[in-house]
C-alpha cells in the first residue's frame, strides 16, 4: 500500500510540474498535459484521486451538448450548495479529467477539496468506459447520440454498445444513477429498463416537425430492431416515437412544456419535475439548449437537490464558451455558434433563420483536424438549404473552405445571394472574420457557425484582440492554450 | 454557349436511390444532389425516386441507380429485401448497361461474399466479381483521403478522382472485373494490390465517399452522360462552370502532393500499406 501511494505521489508531483511548465511557456492552460504525464506514470491515479471526492462524480456524455450541460450542472450544483470540481475547458478525455483533479491534489496524492466537493466531468464518448470504471461515477448523464466523426468513433450503434458494456461491467456494489434523454430512442434504451433511471424530454406538442432530419441515426428500434415511426420530431432524431412492435418513448420524469423562443435572448418554458413546476427563462437560444437544461435538472434530481436553486440557476446561466457566445466588435455583434456535426449545424441554421427576416450576415468555417473529424462528408448531411434566400453576405472559411463552398453552391445558397450581397471564400480565419465584420452595418449581427478547432481559433483571435475572456479563466487556470478534446 | 446535340426537352434522367431513406451514412445525399443539379443546370429533366423496402426495380425504369452505405445493423435489416425483391432488377439493370454507383457498404454487398472473419461468410448479390474479407478488429481500418487514377476516365480530361475512405473490410477483385482506379495515395480496395473499386459494364463500385461526386464533377458527368447515351446515342454534355468543384479537388491533390506521381509519370503500384 505504501509503495502504491509513493507511486501516485511521485506521478502527481511530476504532473504538477508539467502543468507549471505548460503554463509558464505559454503553450498550455494545463488542461490536458499534466493528466497525460500522470496517467503514463501511474494508470491508477485517476481512480485514486476521483474516489476521494466526498460528493462522488457526475459524468456527462453524448454527441452534442456535453459542455453546455456540464456547465449548467456545475451552476445548478453550486446554487444547491455543492462545490463542483469541473473540467470546464472541455478537455474531456481521461487525461483532461485527471488534469482537473490534479489541480486539487497534494504532492502525496491526497485530494484537498472541501467536504461538499463533487466532480462534474464532461466525458468524451470514447472515454466513457475508462472514466466510468475508474471514477465510480454516481450519475451518468447521456444527452443524445448522433453521428459525429465516423472516422474516429465508428458508427453510432457501436458507441451505444460500448456504453452498455461499460455499464454492465460495473460491480454490483456500484450504485449508478442514469440520466437519459427519453426523446432519443438509442439513449433512452441504454438502461435496459432499470428502475433507478431518470429520464428527461420535451412534452410540448407544438414544438417540432413530423419527420426526422435527412441524416437520421435511429431508423430502427434499439430494443427489437423493428422499424421506428415518429409522431413528432424536435431535433435530429429526437422526439416522440414508437416502433412497429410497440416499443414507445418512455414517459420522462423531467419535462419542458409551453416552450417559447425569444430570438437570440433565449427560451422560456415550464419545467415539470417530481418536485414541482416552475416557469423558467433560459438565456441561451436553441431548442437543444432546452434539452441541456432538462439534463441538468434531471441530474440535480438524481442527486436529491431542491428545485428552487436549480430553477434560479437556469435563469442566470451565461452559456459555455463558443456556444451562442456573443461579442461586440467595432459596433457589430458577433454570435459564435459551435456546429460540428449535421444535427448541430441544422439547429444552428434553424436558429439563425428562425429569428425571421432575411439579409443575414453569415460566416461558416470548416476545419478537418482530428478534433473536428478528418472526414468532412457530414456537411452534405447538414441542411444548408435552410439558408437559401436568407443571406446577403456569406463568408466561407477554414481549412476545408473549398469543400464548404461546393456544398453551399449545390445547396443553392450561393446562387440565392442578391447582387448587392457578397460571397467570399477565404481560408484564413482572421481575414475571414475581418471581412465578415466589416461587411456588416454598424449595429448589425454576424453569425459565425464554426467547427470545433475553428471555434477555438476564432475565440483565441478574439481574446488577443481584447473582445473575449480566455475560456481557461473559467476553469481556474490562467494561461493560453488551444486544447484538442 | 450553345446547347449541343442532346435534345434536352426530350430526354429525362430518372435516378433510383436504393433505400434512400435508410442507407445514408456517408453523406450519400451529396452524390444524389450533384447528379440532380448538374442535370437541372443543363435543362435536362431529372427525377429522383427513393426505392424502398418492398419496391421492385422494373426493367428500363431507371436511367441511373445509386446505392450508399448504412450502419452495420441497418444493412442486415435490408439484406433480406435486397435478395428477395431487388436482386433480379438490379442484375438486369447492370446487364442492360444502366449506370450504377455503389458506395462503401453497398459496394461490399454487391460482391460474391463478405467474410466477417469472426463467423460464417455472408453471401452477396454477386453482381460484381469480387469478395471482401474483414481481417479482424485488431487490424486497422482503412481511413483517410484517397487519390486514385481513374482507369476509364474520358480521354482528354483529368483522370484523378479524390475521396475519403473508412472501411474495415479488404476487397479483392476477380478476373471478370476491372478496377475502377489505381491507387495514388490511400488504401483503396485492400491496401495491397493498388486497386480501388470495381467496374462491370456501366456499374461502378467504390469505397470513396466525401461525398464522392461533388469533388469529382467529371465522374458525375460520366454517369449522366452514360444515362443520356442510352436514350440519344450521345453522351455529350454542355460544360458547366466547375471552378469551385475543381478547387476542392485540387485541395486534396495538394495535401497529398508528396504521394502523387508527376504528370505522365508512372502511378505508384501499391496503395501504401494500411496505417
Amino acid at each position: 500500500m505504501r509503495s502504491r501511494r509513493l507511486r501516485t505521489g511521485f506521478a502527481v508531483a511530476m504532473g504538477q510540474i508539467a502543468g507549471w511548465v505548460s503554463r509558464a511557456v505559454g503553450r498550455g492552460g494545463g488542461t490536458a498535459l499534466p493528466g497525460l504525464v500522470v496517467d503514463y506514470l501511474d494508470p491508477s491515479a485517476l481512480a485514486h484521486l476521483a474516489r476521494q471526492l466526498p460528493g462522488g462524480v457526475v459524468m456527462v456524455t453524448g454527441t452534442n451538448g456535453k459542455t453546455t450541460t456540464s456547465h449548467l450542472i456545475r451552476a445548478m450544483l453550486e446554487a444547491a450548495g455543492w462545490a463542483p470540481i469541473h473540467n470546464a475547458s472541455g478537455s474531456n478525455l481521461s487525461r483532461g479529467v485527471l488534469a482537473t483533479l490534479l489541480r486539487h491534489a497534494s504532492f502525496t496524492g491526497a485530494l484537498r477539496v472541501p467536504e461538499n466537493a463533487i466532480g462534474v466531468f464532461e466525458t468524451d464518448e470514447a472515454a466513457v468506459p475508462r472514466v466510468l470504471r475508474d471514477t465510480r461515477a454516481r450519475v451518468l448523464v447521456v444527452t443524445n447520440l448522433f453521428r459525429d466523426q465516423l472516422d474516429r468513433y465508428g458508427e453510432v450503434n457501436a458507441i451505444a454498445q460500448q456504453w452498455r458494456d461499460a455499464i454492465s461491467a460495473l460491480p454490483g456494489s456500484h450504485d449508478l444513477r442514469l440520466v437519459l434523454n427519453a426523446d432519443d430512442p438509442t439513449v433512452s434504451a441504454l438502461d435496459g429498463g432499470s428502475a433507478t433511471t431518470i429520464r428527461f424530454g420535451i412534452g410540448d406538442p407544438d414544438v417540432g416537425r413530423d419527420a426526422p432530419d435527412h441524416a437520421s441515426d435511429a431508423n430502427f428500434c434499439p430494443v427489437c430492431g423493428g422499424r421506428m415511426r415518429y409522431i413528432r420530431v424536435t431535433y435530429g432524431h429526437l422526439g416522440d416515437f414508437v416502433c412497429d412492435n410497440g416499443h414507445a418513448r418512455p414517459t420522462p420524469a423531467v419535462v419542458a412544456t409551453d416552450i417559447q423562443a425569444d430570438g437570440w435572448e433565449g427560451t422560456a418554458f415550464t419545467l415539470k419535475t417530481p418536485r414541482g413546476e416552475r416557469r423558467v427563462s433560459l438565456p441561451v437560444p436553441g431548442l437543444y439548449n432546452v434539452y441541456n437544461a432538462l439534463a441538468g435538472v434531471a441530474s440535480s434530481e438524481a442527486l436529491g437537490c431542491d428545485l428552487e436553486p436549480i430553477a434560479s440557476a437556469i435563469g442566470t446561466f451565461r452559456g459555455a464558451f463558443g456556444r451562442f457566445e456573443r461579442f461586440t466588435i467595432d459596433g457589430r455583434r458577433l454570435v459564435m455558434v459551435l456546429a460540428k456535426n449535421p444535427v448541430g449545424m441544422n439547429e444552428a441554421l434553424r436558429t439563425v433563420v428562425g429569428r425571421g427576416g432575411s439579409g443575414h450576415h453569415v460566416l461558416v468555417a470548416l476545419n478537418d483536424f482530428d478534433a473536428d473529424g478528418r472526414d468532412v462528408s457530414w456537411i452534405w448531411d447538414a441542411d444548408f438549404e435552410i439558408l437559401v434566400g436568407q443571406v446577403s453576405c456569406l463568408t466561407i472559411s477554414g481549412h476545408r473552405a473549398d469543400d464548404l463552398a461546393v456544398r453551399l453552391k449545390y445547396a443553392g445558397v450561393i446562387g440565392s445571394i442578391p447582387s448587392s450581397g457578397t460571397v467570399t471564400v477565404l481560408g484564413g480565419l482572421a481575414d475571414a472574420l475581418d471581412r465578415a465584420v466589416s461587411g456588416a452595418p454598424v449595429g448589425g449581427t454576424v453569425v459565425a457557425m464554426v467547427t470545433y478547432t475553428a471555434m477555438l481559433e476564432l475565440r483565441s483571435l478574439l481574446v488577443r484582440r481584447g473582445h473575449a475572456r480566455a475560456y481557461w479563466d473559467d476553469a481556474g487556470v490562467n494561461s493560453p492554450e488551444v486544447t484538442a478534446r | 454557349m450553345t446547347i449541343n446535340s442532346v435534345p434536352s426537352s426530350k430526354v429525362r434522367v430518372r435516378i433510383g436511390h436504393l433505400y434512400g431513406d435508410l442507407l445514408n451514412l456517408y453523406a450519400d445525399r451529396g452524390n444524389i444532389l450533384v447528379l440532380t443539379r448538374r442535370c437541372e443546370w443543363r435543362n435536362i429533366a431529372v427525377e429522383v425516386v427513393s426505392i424502398g423496402v418492398g419496391d421492385r426495380i422494373g426493367s428500363g425504369e431507371f436511367d441511373i441507380l445509386f446505392m450508399g452505405g448504412g450502419q452495420d445493423g441497418d444493412q442486415q435489416f435490408l439484406e433480406d429485401d435486397l435478395f428477395r425483391v431487388k436482386a433480379d432488377g438490379l442484375r438486369g439493370a447492370v446487364h442492360d448497361g444502366v449506370p450504377v454507383l455503389a458506395v462503401c457498404g453497398s459496394y461490399q454487398l454487391l460482391g460474391h461474399y463478405y467474410d466477417p472473419g469472426t463467423g460464417p461468410r455472408l453471401a452477396g448479390l454477386g453482381i460484381f466479381d469480387m469478395h471482401t474479407v474483414h481481417p479482424g478488429l485488431s487490424v486497422r481500418r482503412c481511413i483517410g483521403d484517397v487519390v486514385v487514377d481513374w482507369i476509364g476516365a474520358p480521354v482528354g480530361g483529368p483522370s484523378s478522382v479524390v475521396g475519403f475512405e473508412n472501411h474495415g473490410g479488404r476487397t479483392y477483385i476477380g478476373s471478370g472485373a476491372r478496377a475502377f482506379g489505381r491507387v495514388v495515395s490511400g488504401n483503396g480496395n485492400n491496401g495491397e494490390d493498388g486497386t480501388e473499386g470495381v467496374v462491370q459494364a456501366n456499374a461502378i463500385g467504390t469505397y470513396l465517399h466525401g461525398s464522392l461526386l461533388p469533388k469529382n464533377p467529371h465522374l458525375a458527368d460520366h454517369l449522366i452522360g452514360m444515362a443520356l447515351a442510352r436514350q440519344t446515342g450521345s453522351a455529350k454534355l454542355e460544360p458547366l462552370d466547375d471552378h469551385l468543384e475543381w478547387q476542392a479537388h485540387q485541395t486534396i491533390l495538394d495535401r497529398r502532393a508528396s504521394h502523387v506521381a508527376p504528370v505522365g509519370g508512372r502511378v505508384k503500384g501499391s496503395g501504401g500499406s494500411a496505417r
